[in-house]
């Protein structure tokens, strides 16, 4: 019997653990929606008080009322993307293209191990690529064109291709250099563009 | 005094008893004496040129010091300077002024300063060493600038200082233990810096202190000194936002006139001491957000003056003491998210002061006290998230000022009371998930000011009242998973600001009313699973802030109006499980904001629109399977690049897939029991699905395999039928005998060939050689 009401109180102690973790989800969107311009009221309806964030626009939860998607393309934000978004556990789409979004790409996104795809292109996006991407186990989609990325593409990230599932990688138009030696799989249609830095006029 | 040393000096000079040096001393005498003159009289020139010599570089000199004449002998009539009878200066006082200047006042001039005051004045570097020597220093403020650096241990000199304000700045460092030799400090103001270390002990012995707020400084760790219960004269103490641990000392008990304690935001441990009973003067005790352990202590019952007692989000346990009542000056409780269980003490309808009750997040139990309609001042209640079981009482009707009502999550049963209609002040009530029996008091919907009412998951069943339409404050609505019955009452176009509506899983039927186009600042529509019936009414398409309308598994019949492809902010369209019929409107192509289309499961027939291809937001999914869809697959849906899931599956679709061949972003691919044919695209989304997604379609290739390859058992593992048989067995036959052929050919060929060598070889007077069947074979290169 002790046994039974070790297992009860794991249960308990996990079922509040998940229903304080659906607000830890809503209040780390909470937390980018209060840094974010947003002037077109797209988050008008992300509202902290309620229970959890699966009843706010733009994002799509999972039956245990954990996030799976965020869609805020072409939606006039401007602002930084935050670290708690890599809270999100079960976020499967991350979906922020097309908006001013600045600063840069927060390591923590490499938390998001169930990550299907990853657009954050065309925004004003700086700094580099965060190695951490390559922790992206499930990532198919990775688009970060149009930006003002510096630095190498990490290796970890090129290895996605051949060790892990990314489907198409988008990295022009930024401000990035290096060299990426090619592995020529077939079937898989890579666009990269790499841009040497500047070099000032002899 | 000047003037006494002077006269002195005149009296020995007269002593002398030569008269020639008496001549020589009288003039070094009147030397000496000038020179002290004016040495004495450029003393208060001294402290105007060192202000003056400070406050130059600023910017703001010129607008709010325009009266700081450098030639002037004193400050005294300088703005911000006030001087004493003697003409030193008493007072430097600048507030919310941008000087954007070092502090690097030359402060031991000034040795009458009593009162410093440089705040809010964007001032930078560090508090001068020399502070300590301004001993007549009994106020200082430098509060909201921009200093850096330590609390210097000087000022521990200054034995008149009662004020010592340094708040929001960027201050480093510990505490000095020195400050504790201000035996007169009355108020220390650290709060808001970047201060570190521990609190020192010492600080016990400032026996006048009023005010300690070092809160808001993240690095100040450790415990809190059990010294500080000897600070007699403490009032206030604050430490919120800081890195102390350890327990409350019990010597906190002894501070008879403390009135506030402000201890939030740490990483505080241990029990609440029960001798805080002891602080008869308390009006705030704010412990929330700590690690707190324990019960809260029945002595609670003894503070007569608290007021507010915030103590949420901490591990606390056991009941709350029914003594809680004799606490009748109490506005505010808030013990929420704890683990405090036993009923609500009786007792609680005693404060009458009482405006909030918030003990969410617990595992409290037995039933609502009806006695809680006593406390006649409660504004907001909060009990959701716990065991609360039994009725909710009927006297909390008569609570005058109930704004907010939440006991959500909950074992609550019985109906809920119609005397809840009395509260006109309420304006959110959320009892979702509860065993709440009955219908919803038609009363509910009279009160004025209610904008929120969540009832979700309950056993409410009754018909929604067409009183429903008076309630024009409201803005969110959610009766999701009930038993309502009945029809959606035409009233309901009285809801003039609804925002959300959510009456899914219910047992509502007959049409949704047209009226519903009068709820014009809609931005959800949630009607699913109900046995709702007839056409979607078209004045849907007068809400122009839609974004979601889900009104799947109904008996919606008709066709899908067109009017819904004007919602320019459509988001997600869901209509699946229905008795939908006729064509897919093609207006769905002007949707500027679609993002997920569901037209499962209904009787659609016609061909897929080729407009569909023009919503370029469609990322999420787009469902039409299991509908009457004919023709092809219009070429034009390649152009839905981001889509992520399409299911087209059991439809009469024909044609290629070829269209389907550019959409990189799909992960989720369904056609199966169609007609499809022709070989499948080849690129990887293709090569990984699974048979299920392509079974049922005819004359469906793969090129890769270089074969149909649902007709390959082996790899497919799909029963071929009789067609497909006779088809292999026919080519079967066709080939063997291509194959006899061809070696019968090559076996009569080869045949001739040698008939014709041995003929040669017998002629030995011919000059020809074997020169005649090369012939043959080069003619037949080619």
């Amino acid at each position: 019997s002790t046994m039974a009401s070790r297992i009860l109180a794991c249960l308990l102690f996990a079922v509040a653990i998940a229903t304080v973790d659906c607000n830890l989800e809503g209040d780390a969107l909470n937390s980018w929606k209060t840094q974010l311009l947003d002037p077109n009221s797209v988050l008008q309806s992300w509202d902290p008080t309620l229970v959890n964030p699966c009843t706010w626009f733009h994002v799509t939860c999972n039956s245990n009322n954990s996030i799976t998607r965020v869609d805020l393309g072409n939606a006039g934000l401007s602002g930084p993307l935050i670290p708690e978004l890599g809270v999100l556990a079960n976020l499967q789409y991350l979906e922020v293209f097309g908006n001013n979004i600045s600063g840069t790409i927060p390591t923590e996104l490499g938390n998001l191990t169930k990550l299907v795809s990853l657009d954050l292109y065309h925004n004003k996006l700086s700094g580099p690529i965060p190695t951490s991407l390559g922790n992206l186990g499930s990532l198919s989609f990775m688009r970060l064109h149009g930006n003002k990325l510096t630095g190498t593409i990490p290796a970890s990230v090129i290895n996605l291709i051949t060790t892990g599932r990314l489907r198409i990688l988008n990295v022009s138009n930024n401000l990035l250099s290096g060299t990426v030696h090619r592995n020529n799989s077939t079937g898989l249609r890579v666009t990269t563009v790499i841009q040497d830095p500047k070099t000032p006029a002899m | 005094m000047p003037s006494s040393r002077q006269n002195l000096l005149l009296l020995s000079s007269s002593s002398s008893s030569s008269s020639s040096s008496s001549v020589s001393f009288f003039i070094l005498n009147t030397l000496f004496s000038t020179l002290l003159f004016t040495s004495y009289a450029a003393i208060p020139n001294h402290e105007a040129s060192v202000l003056f010599s400070w406050l130059h570089p600023s910017p703001s000199i010129s607008s709010s010091f325009s009266n700081w004449n450098n030639l002037d002998s004193t400050p005294c009539k300088w703005t911000s300077i006030t001087c004493s009878s003697q003409g030193f200066v008493t007072e430097i006082n600048i507030q919310s002024v941008p000087l954007q200047i070092p502090f690097s006042l030359n402060l031991s001039s000034f040795q009458s300063l009593r009162k410093l005051v440089i705040s809010d004045a964007n001032i930078t570097g560090t508090i001068p060493v020399d502070i300590g020597d301004c001993v007549s220093l009994q106020f200082i403020d430098l509060s909201s600038n921009s200093l850096v650096g330590t609390i210097p241990a000087s000022i521990g000199k200054l034995q008149n200082l009662e004020d010592l304000i340094l708040n929001s700045n960027q201050l480093t460092g510990r505490i000095p233990v020195e400050i504790s030799n201000c035996i007169r400090l009355k108020n220390l103001l650290l709060f808001d810096n970047r201060l570190a270390g521990y609190i020192p002990p010492e600080l016990g012995k400032l026996s006048s202190l009023k005010v300690l707020r070092a809160g808001g400084n993240k690095d100040i760790i450790g415990k809190i000194p059990d010294e500080l219960g000897d600070c007699s004269n403490l009032a206030v103490l604050g430490l919120a936002d800081t890195r102390i641990s350890g327990s409350l000392p019990v010597s906190l008990g002894k501070l008879s006139k403390l009135q506030s304690l402000s201890i939030y935001t740490t990483m505080l441990s241990g029990e609440i001491p029960p001798d805080l009973g002891n602080c008869s003067e308390l009006v705030d005790l704010f412990l929330y957000e700590n690690r707190l352990s324990g019960s809260i202590p029945l002595e609670i019952g003894k503070l007569h003056k608290l007021e507010q007692l915030l103590l949420w989000q901490n591990s606390l346990v056991g009941a709350i003491p029914e003594e809680i009542g004799n606490c009748t000056s109490l506005k505010m409780i808030d013990i929420s998210l704890n683990s405090l269980s036993g009923t609500i003490p009786v007792s609680i309808g005693d404060l009458f002061q009482l405006e909030e009750f918030m003990i969410s997040d617990n595992n409290f139990s037995g039933s609502i006290p009806s006695n809680l309609s006593n406390a006649t001042s409660l504004m907001q209640l909060q009990l959701d998230t716990n065991q609360i079981s039994g009725l909710i009482p009927p006297e909390l009707g008569s609570l005058p000022k109930l704004t907010v009502f939440f006991a959500w999550q909950n074992q609550l049963e019985g109906s809920i009371p119609s005397t809840l209609a009395s509260c006109s002040n309420l304006q959110a009530l959320d009892l979702s998930h509860n065993s709440l029996t009955g219908s919803i008091p038609p009363g509910l919907f009279q009160l004025r000011n209610l904008t929120k009412l969540l009832l979700i998951s309950n056993d409410i069943s009754g018909a929604l009242p067409p009183e429903i339409g008076n309630c024009s404050s409201l803005v969110r609505l959610r009766l999701g998973n009930n038993r309502i019955a009945g029809t959606i009452p035409k009233e309901i176009g009285g809801l003039g600001i609804l925002n959300f509506l959510d009456l899914s899983s219910n047992r509502l039927s007959g049409p949704v009313p047209d009226e519903i186009g009068n709820c014009t600042e809609l931005q959800m529509i949630d009607l699913s699973n109900n046995t709702l019936q007839g056409p979607l009414p078209n004045s849907l398409s007068s809400l122009t802030g839609l974004q979601v309308l889900e009104a799947s598994t109904n008996q919606f019949t008709g066709q899908i109006p067109a009017s819904l492809g004007r919602l320019v902010s459509l988001n997600k369209l869901i209509l699946s499980r229905n008795s939908f019929s006729g064509s897919i409107p093609l207006s769905l192509g002007l949707s500027s904001s679609l993002q997920l289309l569901d037209l499962s499961s209904n009787g659609l027939t016609g061909s897929i629109p080729m407009e569909l291809g023009r919503i370029e937001t469609l990322e999420i999914a787009l469902n039409l399977s299991s509908n009457g869809l004919t023709g092809p697959i219009p070429p034009q849906l390649s152009a839905l690049t981001r889509l992520s899931i399409l299911d087209l599956s059991h439809n009469k679709l024909e044609g290629h897939l070829s269209p389907l061949a550019g959409l990189d972003n799909l992960v989720s691919l369904n056609i199966s029991y169609n007609n499809f044919t022709g070989y499948l695209p080849d690129n990887k989304l293709f090569r990984q699905l699974s048979p299920t997604d392509l079974a049922g379609n005819q004359g469906l290739c793969s090129s890769i395999r270089d074969s149909c390859f649902l007709k390959d058992v082996d790899r497919a593992g799909l029963p071929r039928n009789e067609n497909d048989l006779r088809r292999s067995r026919k080519l079967k036959l066709a080939l063997a005998l291509l194959i006899t052929l061809t070696v019968a050919m090559v076996i009569m060929g080869t045949i001739a060939i040698i008939r014709a060598r041995r003929t040669i070889r017998d002629d030995d007077d011919s000059e020809l050689g074997d020169s005649w069947p090369m012939a043959i074979s080069l003619h037949s290169r080619n």
